[in-house]
């Protein structure tokens, strides 16, 4: 049975109904002792391996990751961390591995892209959806690095709305006949295994999305150039086509027609994996930016001591810490098993990917000058970290989803507009998969019991924004009914409240979890750190909370019409 | 061939270090452990000796829990079991009590040689290796560059002072400390990694190994350990900031004109 | 006559190591502070008479020669045993050391055969309430611990090369040479000498060098060498390096500055991208003007610089090679 088949319990879905599923995010998850020993070791060894061996201003100068890089990594063995052992892999569990892949982005984010497509959703659909024969084909040589992997789903007409692609299979006795094109593939340049998704005829005679193995030594198999991009200059992205490819029947992964559900699961894991990547990318900067804030003086003071540069530094630590709370509560729930995750790992994706991004300009604020150099590094993580917001799911469609799919099951609640939302849904190709998805009969309430004390207020708050969320996405059904899927200002908030009710969520139960465990003042800095978080987050949720009724939506949509009617600004003070 | 590595675990080089109010040492809360550089040339030079002539490794180590990291990662590299003596009370400046703490458990080993690193990156004292192979009565060679063994006995390379070497011939078992920097230090893997889990971790107690309390009492000793703190800087430094050209300029002018240097 | 303060000089084919008088300068300061203390030079090893004889000069009350074909060329083996007898016989306060590679060598093994501890490594001392207490660095050089001797000695100690200077060598005594009853029947030594030799050709002298440029790591590619040499030219210095830059290869062996390599004390020593590992400071303290440049602000290099530029060297650099321009 794989994720999406089985009824499976979601925290977020659970939140839009103003329920506390508190059973499935507490106690926080913690590894296994003897794994987190392993993967210190781990950690020691990469960062050993890159403070001697990898150069980010060499790679982003020559837009290459030296051959040696690779295969040193390949030997320690990284590239199949999360493969399991019966196919050469180490079978590192989820948490594990996304702890790694941290460490792998704040050495350098060509790497982590480079790494993250391969293991994080290369070869992912290999290992949820792979036969016994495919995995024992491919699995081996994509664990030891020998070969690399890719993930294949983006067309020119079909990026976001990832459900309009054009290329085709068919079938053609005991194999496949494969013709299209993908951009935008990372590793596009010298993966050997490629995980594609095409356009197959049914019996019905219906076109569905199906996921092939491909590997780069099939006749009609072509890469090509190198795409010029803003940052992450070391990593592969090419376009790559199909030119009456002969794909074994064999290959297909997982169901016939089932390729798009393959897809979204494996981006659930990718968004996580990215979302980890981004906390090794804001710690990275943040200490940069402090050692930098503590050595910088002026007025004859570090410039550490001034409170607008405190404020800078402040919003990343606070940053780093909720987003730490989220990627691991999530990869802790993946670990477990039975939840569904999908709307936890967008909430991640989409709060990293901006974390980083402010990191990154108070990081360049802080820095001043030299942050603008070339010299330093800052230009350089600002140009890597900005695809964040676009792939793997642009934050855009990625709150519409959080919103949607967090309604969809909160529709059915209501019953009243719980049809009426299952077809539009289908409107927004992403989504439609998801609607299989079942509410569990959770262990539920409101409240947010058995929390520490020194945790009350945090958890006032919290339950009194959950019962908010529900009663704004209560308002918002009853106001645009079917429509909702269209008002994506709305949906933009009901978004972030999602995202910052569930920071606060996996914030509280972290620190619940380490106040229990023992000294409450070794907890000292992450007390501090969660509790500013949910002081910053629920002023945020209220505000959000208020806008949904209460907002210049219209105006919005008229200024968006008249720039678009006049083709941009189109007025002149002067003339 | 059966070598004994000894492997102190230190703060990690660059360390932000606290020193405590009542001076005695600096807070070790925060900190975070390395394997001693030298003792992680010594641990690489004795799986190369393994590798070439076969025979195991075993990892010797004193010191509180925290140590069992750097024990896993030697382990981790590819070697065969570990000895670590876990008591922080006896973790002393002493390099004596060490010494014969670290000579205690080696007897019943009969190593055909033991490494030690030249000296440690917190204490310095550069004296443990030495002192140990006086108390096991082995012949010992310092800073040594290179190892051949031969038959029964070990030729090796030492390095002497500006840019001098001696080479010496060692009937074994002998004690070597080695020098940084003598070969290329390898990376754990995860297939070491998970192999570690099996392999042995002896945890004798003091008893265990015969001696008592007052062996490793420190206050038997006439160096008495009075405090530390930071040091005083001695020099007047000035530093020049600006942009490169005014740098320049000033610096240029000091050594003109304050240092008289042409 | 008895000796309060013996120094073991350390010598190589009848030549002095140039750190053994900095040895003496301790024991004459020591022999002051304690009251006028009468100090013995320690030499040994084989047909180093004319050693001994010379270093009656030296400042000392008494040199001490002990000869054996036993100690011809240095053993750990030898010289401990060598030394033990003679440290039993003459039963000094204190035994002083240059903390020398041959000193870390076989002093602990000495101390150990005597079962009393060597205080390695010492950077100073003073006095306190008429004892001296000593000072080591730890945790490599960030951090300075004090230490006492108590009872009645031999206190075995070494002080850092460069911890005194010999210039303020007091050359006012001079003693006479004693010949040192050794018996080495009974010691077996198990460590066979098989060569001593230059492991580089040392082609250059530094320690003659009025002005030096010293790269380190910093300069973080050999390429970068040549920006290097540039500023060498300008100020007619001589180009060295830390042992890192050595042990990768960018610069010969023989240009290596610090306590493997040379040991230099010009008028000017120019230190780019060195962080200042004790290991090199102490081949290079003792210069006139240092100057440093430097990323890193909490580079131990620093502590000692006269000059200081925290900064990027690569801009710096060009900067200051224009300005010497003119």
């Amino acid at each position: 049975m794989t994720q999406s088949e089985r009824e499976s319990k979601s925290f977020c879905k659970a939140m839009f109904a103003g329920n506390i599923a508190q059973d499935v995010i507490s106690p926080f998850p913690e590894m296994d002792a003897e794994e987190k020993e392993n993967l210190n070791l781990i950690l020691t060894s990469l960062r050993q391996f890159a403070k001697d061996n990898v150069d980010s201003a060499e790679i982003d100068r020559s837009g290459e990751i030296p051959k040696e890089v690779l295969e040193g990594m390949a030997e320690m063995g990284l590239f199949g961390m999360s493969i399991p052992e019966a196919y050469g892999g180490y079978g590192f569990s989820v948490t594990a591995y996304n702890r790694v892949f941290e460490e792998v982005a704040a050495i350098d984010a060509s790497l982590a892209v480079t790494f993250g497509a391969h293991q994080s959703i290369g070869l992912k659909a290999l290992i949820l959806h792979g036969t016994e024969e495919q995995k024992k084909k491919f699995l081996p040589q994509l664990a030891s690095g020998e070969k690399f992997a890719a993930f294949a789903l983006t067309e020119p007409g079909a990026g976001s709305d990832a459900a309009g692609i054009k290329t085709t299979a068919v079938k053609n006795g005991d194999h496949y006949i494969l013709n299209g094109n993908k951009i935008w593939i990372t590793n596009g340049g010298f993966a050997h295994f490629f995980t594609v998704f095409a356009k197959t005829e049914m019996e019905n005679g219906e076109q569905k999305i199906t996921a092939f193995a491909v590997t780069r030594d099939m006749e009609g198999f072509s890469s090509g150039k190198e795409e010029e991009k803003l940052g992450i200059h070391g990593s592969s992205t090419t376009e790559i086509n199909f030119d009456n490819i002969k794909v074994p029947a064999e290959n297909v992964i997982g169901p016939l027609g089932k390729g798009f559900k393959v897809a979204m699961e494996v981006l659930n894991s990718g968004r996580l994996g990215l979302a980890a990547g981004c906390l090794g990318g804001v710690k990275k900067l943040l200490q940069m930016s402090a050692e930098h804030a503590k050595n910088r003086q002026q007025f004859n003071t570090p410039i550490a001591k001034f409170e607008m540069i405190q404020e800078k530094i402040t919003a990343m630590a606070v940053d780093a810490f909720a987003l730490e709370s989220m990627v691991y509560m999530t990869t802790g729930l993946v670990d477990r098993g039975d939840v569904d995750y999908s709307i936890e790992s967008a909430v991640c994706k989409v709060y990293a990917s901006e974390a980083i991004w402010r990191a990154i300009d108070h990081g360049m604020q802080v820095a001043g000058g030299i942050g603008y150099s070339k010299e330093y590094s800052y230009e350089r993580a600002l140009r890597d970290a900005r695809i964040n917001l676009i792939f793997e799911g642009a934050n855009e469609i990625l709150r519409s989803f959080i919103a949607l799919s967090g309604m969809q099951e909160h529709g059915e609640y209501l019953k009243t507009v719980g049809k009426a939302l299952k077809n539009p849904l289908s409107e927004l190709g992403v989504i439609t998969d998801f609607a299989i998805h079942r509410i569990k009969s959770y262990v539920s309430s409101d409240r947010f019991d058995d929390v520490h004390d020194s945790l009350s207020s945090e958890v006032g708050k919290y339950e009194e924004y959950v019962k908010e969320l529900h009663s704004c996405v209560e308002k918002a059904l009853t106001k645009y009914r079917k429509d909702i899927i269209h008002q994506g200002f709305i949906l933009e908030r009901i978004a972030d409240m999602t995202i910052d009710l569930f920071g606060m969520a996996a914030v509280i139960s972290r620190l619940d979890g380490m106040l229990k465990a023992g000294n409450p003042t070794k907890v000292k800095r992450e007390l501090t750190l969660g509790k500013l978080f949910c002081e910053e987050a629920w002023r945020r949720i209220r505000r959000n909370s208020r806008q949904v009724t209460n907002n210049a939506d219209n105006l919005r949509r008229e200024v968006a019409n008249d720039v678009y009617e006049f083709n941009g600004y189109n007025l002149d003070l002067m003339g | 061939m059966k070598i004994i590595v000894c492997l102190k675990q230190v703060p990690v080089k660059d360390s932000l270090l606290k020193i405590k109010d009542d001076e005695t040492w600096v807070h070790e809360d925060d900190l975070s452990y390395e394997i001693n550089e030298s003792d992680h040339y010594a641990l690489e030079t004795a799986l190369r000796l393994k590798e070439e002539h076969g025979g195991e490794v075993v990892i010797l180590t004193m010191g509180a829990d925290r140590v069992r990291e750097a024990i896993k990662q030697g382990l981790a590299k590819g070697a065969e079991r570990a000895i670590h003596i876990n008591n922080e009370s006896f973790t002393t400046i002493d390099s004596n009590i060490n010494a014969k703490i670290l000579a205690a458990a080696i007897k019943t080993e009969q190593p055909d040689l033991i490494l030690t690193g030249l000296q440690t990156d917190d204490y310095g004292s550069a004296q443990t290796g030495v002192i140990l192979a006086e108390y096991l009565g082995l012949p010992h060679a310092g800073i040594v560059m290179e190892i051949q063994k031969q038959e029964g006995s070990i030729k090796v390379k030492r390095e002497l002072e500006s840019g001098w070497f001696q080479s010496v011939e060692l009937p074994m078992p002998a004690l070597l400390t080695i020098q940084s920097g003598i070969n290329q230090l390898r990376y754990a893997t995860i297939k070491g990694i998970m192999m570690a889990k099996k392999k042995e971790i002896k945890q004798p107690t003091l008893s265990d190994l015969g001696l008592s309390e007052s062996d490793v009492a420190p206050g038997s000793s006439s160096l008495k350990f009075q405090k530390i703190y930071v040091p005083k800087k001695t020099k007047q430094t000035q530093f020049f900031e600006g942009d490169p050209k005014d740098i320049a300029s000033q610096l240029v002018d000091k050594l003109r004109n304050e240092a008289k240097v042409f | 006559m008895s000796l309060d303060i013996l120094v073991v000089a350390e010598q190589r084919d009848g030549e002095l190591n140039r750190s053994t008088l900095e040895a003496v300068v301790a024991a004459q300061n020591l022999g002051k502070d304690l009251g006028g203390k009468e100090i013995g030079l320690l030499v040994l090893g084989q047909n180093v008479s004319d050693l001994a004889s010379e270093l009656t000069s030296k400042g000392v009350n008494e040199v001490l020669l002990a000869e054996h074909d036993k100690i011809a060329d240095y053993t750990p083996g030898g010289y401990a045993a060598a030394v033990k007898q003679i440290v039993e016989n003459e039963n000094p306060t204190y035994v002083l050391f240059s903390h020398t590679y041959m000193v870390r060598d076989y002093a602990p093994k000495l101390t150990t055969s005597m079962q009393k501890p060597l205080l390695s490594d010492c950077v100073r001392y003073v006095m306190d309430g008429g004892n001296p207490v000593f000072t080591r660095q730890v945790f490599q050089g960030k951090v300075d611990a004090d230490f006492v001797l108590e009872g009645d000695g031999p206190h075995f100690v070494s002080f850092q090369v460069g911890a005194f200077n010999a210039d303020n060598l007091d050359t006012g005594t001079s003693g006479s040479v004693r010949n040192a009853d050794i018996s080495m029947d009974d010691v077996e030594i198990r460590t066979k000498v098989l060569e001593i030799f230059e492991g580089v050709k040392q082609e250059v002298d530094l320690s003659k060098a009025e002005r030096i440029v010293s790269v380190g790591r910093g300069i973080k590619k050999e390429e970068n060498l040549e920006l290097m040499r540039d500023l060498a030219g300008v100020l007619d210095a001589e180009i060295s390096a830390s042992r890192p830059v050595c042990d990768d290869g960018w610069l010969p062996l023989d240009r290596q500055v610090g306590s493997s390599g040379q040991t230099v004390s010009p008028k000017l020593y120019f230190a780019v991208g060195i962080s200042g590992a004790i290991q090199h400071i102490v081949g290079m303290k003792n210069s006139g003007a240092i100057v440093a440049i430097n990323k890193d602000p909490h580079a131990p290099i620093f502590d000692i610089a006269d000059y200081a530029v925290v900064g990027d060297l690569f801009e710096v650099i060009p900067a200051v090679i224009a300005e010497l321009k003119g």
